[in-house]
């Protein structure tokens, strides 16, 4: 049996009145890996963050190569050989590489405290050489790399360090399949110098195929530890959510089914250098889904639609607006006449982080609200509460903060914010990325009763399963421009759509 | 040869849009043409580039310091007072002057971080303070400085004190601790803190570091006009505060890849031009801040909205092509 490199022993984690961690306890072992599993808001993030520095723990104690362990801060943990790579972005814009390398360090290059840029130059030079990263200029601004390039700069400095535990937070989800696969590398090169890797991550295919342990939580509780044959994704879903939850969770049906009338019309829409020519019509109660790679143009595509990026030429037609046909020209009439939009990177363009639940849920329908020319405060906190257990929000009440909710809980706020606003047609990109799986069939399960509302949904998603679990029809795009649509059907495979945007 | 390159390019417009300006003010008022006349403008703006610098420290990590502008006029009239009184010399004259800007300093960073109150309120609370200690020492009079204390003032002196100001300002800024903490906080204080950084640590710093540069310019400025008076009506000292943010604002659009230290000279430059151009031309002062304001706001969209500069150059080339 290999050595147990860090032992954390009933911890607990409390912020104000909401327990995040509650009686956990767990080991890893050198070389090898453990995947910590659970719906968002589960409290795996938390106790990987406790044993990372970030926050100390209420109570519990931790036991790190044979000796307690109590981390002052991340710098602390990483100087004792824990390092901790996240789903964000952990490097700084106006600094370079090799400044970004050596962040909070910068003091093993200095004498008398001046730092030897020469030194720090060839250190990181050296790091990244190491990490298959010689393409990369150490002295470049860090800005002038992509965010997939500065998640493997970042990872080439945690490893620089030689870590004893290499914690893994959501990393991959943020990464194209060439990142991951990079990622996975160095899991089993970590794994094989006898480094404990945590790992944490939504994609259970991902989890049964790099642990050798899983550990379960649910509601910030200990729930159970899975090991060999057991860890698979559907014993994994069904004791993170603790019901069965079935194989599939997308729509049952597999027919194509929506009214004849037209909702939304797409004609010729071209915004120069990133997409060309695209037309097409959502109808009534169709969910209309739109598939390519990352950088085809289809993540623009919709914005441009809701009217956040100008085209270069073509139109957008909502053919039952407030007034009639509308030209969708800009975000504020998209609005007004009940467009919703979910975006991509919530954190960024959707959400006030450190403004109330309430006040996110009620940003898009102030003059529903209106009493004259008042904004009734009771109706306000009443619309929020309603829309916010319709999506079942976990929070303490509607005046917490959005900024310390869950991702998935982000998320529910995000669509209950335009429920409020009573959309007629929802635009929604990748709308279920990053989310844990309860709150994936939750959020799949109102897309179809919106769908059987009449709704029209224009969805884009970077995971064909989705595409194909979800869409009466797919339209697939390739270097910007629009080339083949498929129908919902019980044959239509992954292969298929891959084939066409590939 | 690759690195000069990169170098030139760094430093292109910094230096080109100066030197255009200069081109331009010399076309406009024939009294400027003399070298005396460059050398003199380039000079003036030595004092509000190093007060520029101290307020870079700060703007950078996100403060708003509104008192450095009273701490000077303080640090000034204790100072030279303090040695003429006493027959301290000019070396005395430049330590009490520093001392006393650097515990200004202090008192205005350990406000900071022991109430933790947003350095707007406690830096335009104290600037309150520091403007009235202003009026009641030596009875609101001022200072009048004696000739044997405004050799810095001249040149080669002033020159030589720019020089040592500008590289203390640069090694602070890239090759110090400080510095490096001060650009990751500045850019980024949750992946800063995150690494280690403590960006409260670093903020309050900077209002203390900013003493440094306080004094340095009480001592240039002094030197150069040899008078100050006391503040005079509230916040009577903030339009020195604003210039500096001009320095600093400008310096930072301008400087593109380059060092923002330079940026900053050229961003005290370019405002000594503007208000050259304007006495030339005869814009009546009132009108001199409208200016400078719209040129500080030309700067910004110029360096933060690269899209528009792109459309607009699109567009330019498109009706030369029609043309």
């Amino acid at each position: 049996m290999e050595e147990i490199v860090l032992k954390a022993e009933h911890m607990f984690k409390e912020f104000g009145a909401t327990k995040a961690v509650t009686d956990v306890t767990l080991q890893v072992r050198a070389g090898t890996v453990l995947g910590l599993v659970g719906e968002n808001g589960s409290g795996k993030s938390t106790i990987s963050s406790m044993i990372a520095g970030v926050y100390p723990p209420t109570k519990g104690t931790m036991t790190y190569l044979g000796k307690e362990y109590h981390p002052k801060s991340v710098l602390d943990a990483r100087k004792a050989g824990i390092q901790y790579l996240t789903q964000e972005q952990g490097t700084i814009d106006g600094m370079t590489v090799a400044e970004n390398v050596f962040l909070g360090e910068e003091d093993q290059f200095s004498k008398v405290g001046n730092v030897s840029m020469r030194k720090l130059n060839q250190v990181a030079r050296k790091i990244l050489d190491e990490n298959g990263l010689s393409y990369v200029d150490p002295k470049k601004p860090i800005e002038t790399y992509s965010f997939e390039d500065r998640k493997m700069i970042e990872t080439a400095r945690s490893l620089s360090q030689q870590p004893r535990i290499l914690i893994i937070d959501e990393t991959t989800t943020a990464l194209s399949q060439k990142g991951r696969d990079r990622i996975y590398e160095i899991i089993d090169e970590q794994k094989a110098k006898g480094t404990a890797i945590i790992i944490i991550s939504h994609d259970l295919d991902e989890v049964q195929r790099l642990c050798d342990q899983v550990l379960i939580m649910r509601g910030g509780v200990y729930i159970d530890t899975l090991s060999g044959e057991d860890i698979n994704p559907n014993t994994m879903r069904q004791k993170m959510i603790g019901r069965e939850l079935g194989g599939t969770y997308y729509r049952a049906d597999t027919t194509c089914s929506y009214q004849d009338e037209v909702v939304l019309s797409v004609q010729d829409l071209t915004v120069d250098g990133i997409f060309y020519q695209m037309n097409f019509d959502l109808h009534k109660g169709e969910i209309l889904g739109i598939g390519g790679l990352s950088e085809c143009g289809m993540h623009e595509l919709l914005k441009t639609v809701f009217g956040a990026i100008k085209p270069t030429s073509g139109s957008v037609t909502l053919t039952e607006g407030l007034k009639g046909e509308t030209q969708l020209k800009n975000t504020a009439v998209s609005v007004r006449n009940k467009v919703a939009y979910i975006p991509k990177d919530r954190d960024k363009e959707s959400l006030f982080q450190a403004t109330s639940i309430k006040e996110n849920i009620v940003a898009s329908c102030l003059d529903k609200l209106k009493k004259g020319i008042f904004i009734s405060p009771r109706s306000e906190k009443k619309t929020a509460q309603k829309e916010a257990d319709r999506m079942e929000v976990k929070m303490q009440n509607v005046e917490q903060m959005v900024r310390d909710l869950s991702g998935g809980n982000k998320q529910k706020v995000v669509i209950a914010k335009w429920l409020a606003n009573d959309s007629r047609v929802f635009i929604m990109d990748c709308p279920t990325r990053g989310i844990d799986v309860g709150v994936k069939a939750k959020i799949y399960k109102l897309m179809n009763d919106l769908k059987q509302q009449g709704i029209g949904i224009l969805m884009v998603s970077e995971e064909m399963m989705e595409l194909i679990g979800m869409a009466d029809r797919i339209i697939t795009m390739k270097d910007g421009r629009q080339n083949q649509v498929f129908t919902r059907s019980a044959q239509l495979s992954e292969a298929d759509i891959i084939a066409a945007i590939i | 040869m690759k690195n000069i390159l990169n170098f030139v390019k760094s430093y292109s417009i910094a230096v080109a849009v100066p030197v255009l300006l200069i081109l331009v003010l010399l076309l406009v008022s024939p009294e400027t043409r003399s070298w005396g006349a460059v050398a003199s403008l380039l000079q003036q703006s030595f004092a509000p580039a190093i007060l520029g610098w101290g307020v870079l420290l700060s703007m950078k990590v996100g403060n708003w310091d509104f008192s450095i502008g009273a701490r000077y006029v303080l640090a000034a009239i204790l100072a030279g007072n303090l040695a003429m009184q006493y027959s301290l010399g000019l070396i005395g004259f430049i330590v009490l002057a520093m001392a006393i800007s650097i515990a200004l300093g202090f008192i205005v960073g350990y406000t900071y971080r022991l109430l933790r109150i947003p350095t707007l309120i406690a830096s335009i609370g104290l600037m309150l303070i520091f403007e009235s200690f202003t009026r009641i020492i030596y009875d609101g009079g001022g200072l009048h400085l004696t000739a044997e204390y405004m050799v810095l003032g001249t040149f080669p002196w002033n020159l030589i004190m720019f020089v040592l100001c500008f590289a203390f300002a640069y090694w602070l800024y890239y090759k110090r601790r400080l510095g490096y903490n001060v650009r990751a906080v500045g850019s980024n204080a949750t992946v800063a803190q995150t690494n280690g950084i403590n960006a409260e640590k670093t903020k309050a710093m900077a209002l203390i570091v900013s003493g440094v540069f306080a004094g340095l310019y009480a001592i240039l400025s002094l030197s150069t006009s040899g008078v100050i008076s006391a503040v005079s009506g509230t916040m009577g000292s903030a339009s020195t505060v604003f210039d500096a943010m001009m320095c600093v604002l400008i310096g930072m659009a301008i400087a593109g890849k380059g060092s923002v230290i330079f940026g900053v000279y050229v961003g005290a430059i370019i405002t000594q031009i503007l208000k050259m151009g304007m006495m030339a031309i005869g814009v009546p002062t009132t009108f001199n801040k409208v200016i400078i304001g719209i040129v500080v706001v030309l700067f910004m969209v110029a360096s933060s909205r690269s899209d528009l500069i792109v459309k607009l150059k699109a567009k330019l080339f498109k009706k030369k092509a029609a043309a």
